[in-house]
């Protein structure tokens, strides 16, 4: 049971090969932090100051601020989409359904996979941080990147709550990406939400709107709750649950397949 | 006789839409087993159910004698099917298509270069399987059902969309799967010509009916009984006047008379009588309707 799904999540993996996802996820990782060290060496004047005592944490704080306000929502909705619609737009669903594999494998291995992007994501989301900090003191050594340490520990933390606070959008990305053939819908209806989210980003119940989690997780919320960032935490983690659990049912329910 | 497929009184709805009706499908092993039927018949229906694609639940459907709701995995890990259009990603290699499928399969990765040996695309294993041409996409198809060696074939419309080079291939290539490799082959196809050739048993359905059910020679049996004779003479009136009391004659067009129910020992006596009456015969023989016409016949009826 344990062998197969690590098989299929090694196919399901394998499928992204040459695909818009993978293409995203590295792109779309390097673009924050690409923008940000053109920024530092077009306006020194401006950023070295800033810079000076913690060139680190600064630009980290740079860079997560645009990824938690806006563009990791959009990604998570987009790589879901993307993922899922390998299946849909090669018209591949019937051959997979149709292989020796549980209904739990099949849904769970392509979860993984996204899990597994949105992950690299991250990762490489940082690792270009860090070249991008090099790059700017190897360009112009007014800045002061490569004479301080990384904060390695403080990025860790940011990026595991950041994760968390994207678990609920992901389970209900990919539940609509696997019911609607069309990916327009899926992207349109997250998009939609989404927007709404920040229409509303200041009602007293936006801890319970998922599409918000990431941005009441990074930044501070004044005029909300104090514990408005906490509850967003834990929030994510159970709409992630019971949403995996409801999508699974539903997935595996259907009459038809594929 | 060993049955690898059975169903019992298969009976399947969309809502209240009747798509299938007490289907008694017997698919014995060893056979090339053509699914016949127009468009809109039920037939990929039936094999989307067989494949588990569909739930049909407290139906009697047994594959290699067992019960295919409580043991579809085991039972699909011996198929290898097609369903309408190549099951493909574009944008991974042949070889990369197969291997996606053998995690699944849990194959030995030898079984990746024998499968495409089989289906001569050796050549093009690293090539984008969006530059394939149809013909390929559908032999790299067929390479991915036979990936994990199955007992049974379930290749549902396999020749479409290709030409007639292609078909002949597709027919080759079945014939060997089935005499080299002992393949159980469950084929559908809306056109009888393109499968007459080598199918071993033939099952028509039509409106979710099942028409017919046997083997090559029976439909050929039920084919003769369908059989009509023509006689061209020079005078067609005479002709009826002589042979009406004696012989059933369907009907006259011209200088043609077209008989039914005629067996062939009555032909010589027939022909004796006009010969007698001095009624010039320009030509007779039994309509050399093909197993297409059959087909369209009992479809019509």
């Amino acid at each position: 049971m344990t062998t197969n799904f690590i098989l299929n999540s090694k196919a399901e993996v394998l499928k992204c090969r040459n695909t818009p996802a993978l293409w995203l996820t590295i792109i779309g990782s390097a673009f924050i932090p690409f923008i940000n060290v053109i920024k530092c060496l077009a306006k020194p004047d401006y950023f070295v100051p800033q810079m000076k005592d913690d060139p680190w944490g600064v630009f980290v704080v740079h860079n997560w601020q645009i990824a938690a306000s806006f563009l990791m929502v959009i990604y998570i909705i987009l790589v879901t989409s993307f993922i899922v619609q390998i299946e849909y737009s090669n018209n591949t669903w019937k051959q997979v359904y149709a292989s020796p594999r549980s209904y739990a494998d099949i849904f769970f291995s392509k979860f993984f996979a996204v899990h597994l992007m949105v992950l690299g994501c991250f990762l490489l989301f940082n690792v270009f941080i860090v070249f991008g900090g090099y790059a700017i003191s190897f360009m112009q050594d007014q800045y002061l990147f490569s004479s301080r340490s990384i904060p390695w520990k403080e990025m860790l933390l940011t990026s595991s709550k950041m994760y968390i606070s994207v678990l609920a959008v992901t389970v209900i990305q990919y539940w609509l990406a696997l019911r609607f053939r069309n990916f327009a819908v899926s992207m349109g209806v997250g998009l939609a939400l989404y927007i709404v989210g920040l229409m509303i980003r200041q009602w007293e119940y936006i801890h319970y709107y998922p599409y918000m989690f990431p941005f009441l997780v990074y930044f501070n919320n004044p005029g909300l709750p104090a514990n408005t960032q906490q509850a967003a935490i834990i929030n994510s983690l159970i709409v992630s649950g019971g949403g995996t659990i409801l999508s699974f049912l539903h997935a595996a329910g259907r009459r038809e397949k594929g | 006789m060993n049955m690898i497929v059975k169903t019992e009184e298969l009976d399947f709805s969309y809502g209240s839409v009747k798509i299938l009706h007490s289907l008694n499908l017997n698919v014995p092993r060893g056979s090339i087993y053509c699914f016949l039927g127009p468009n809109g018949a039920g037939k990929t229906t039936t094999l989307r159910i067989l494949l588990g694609l569909i739930k049909a639940k407290g139906q009697r459907i047994s594959i290699f004698n067992k019960d295919l709701n409580s043991n579809r995995i085991s039972i699909l890990k011996k198929i290898g099917s097609l369903i309408k259009q190549p099951s493909l990603y574009g944008h991974l290699s042949g070889k990369d298509n197969l291997e996606v499928f053998r995690l699944s399969y849990g194959v030995l990765k030898d079984r990746i270069n024998a499968v495409l040996e089989i289906t001569g695309l050796s050549h093009a294993k690293n090539q984008l399987v969006r530059t394939y041409s149809l013909g390929m996409k559908q032999r790299l198809a067929i390479a991915l059902a036979l990936l994990p060696d199955p007992e049974l074939l379930i290749l549902d419309e396999p020749t479409n969309g290709l030409d007639p080079q292609g078909i002949v291939e597709a027919r080759e290539l079945m014939r060997r799967l089935n005499l080299e490799f002992n393949k159980t082959i469950l084929i559908s196809s809306h056109l009888l010509s393109e499968v007459e050739k080598v199918a071993t048993h033939f099952a028509i359905i039509h409106k979710g009916h099942m028409l017919f059910q046997g083997t090559e020679s029976e439909l050929r049996l039920f084919k003769s009984r369908d059989e009509k004779f023509e006689v061209e003479v020079a005078d067609a009136q005479k002709a009826v006047n002589v042979l009406s009391d004696k012989y059933m004659i369907e009907r006259t067009d011209a200088s043609v008379l077209h008989f039914s129910s005629l067996r062939k020992e009555q032909v010589p006596d027939l022909l004796a009588l006009l010969v007698r009456e001095e009624i010039r015969i320009y030509q007779a023989a039994f309509s050399k309707s093909n197993l297409e016409d059959v087909f369209m016949k009992i479809i019509a009826s």
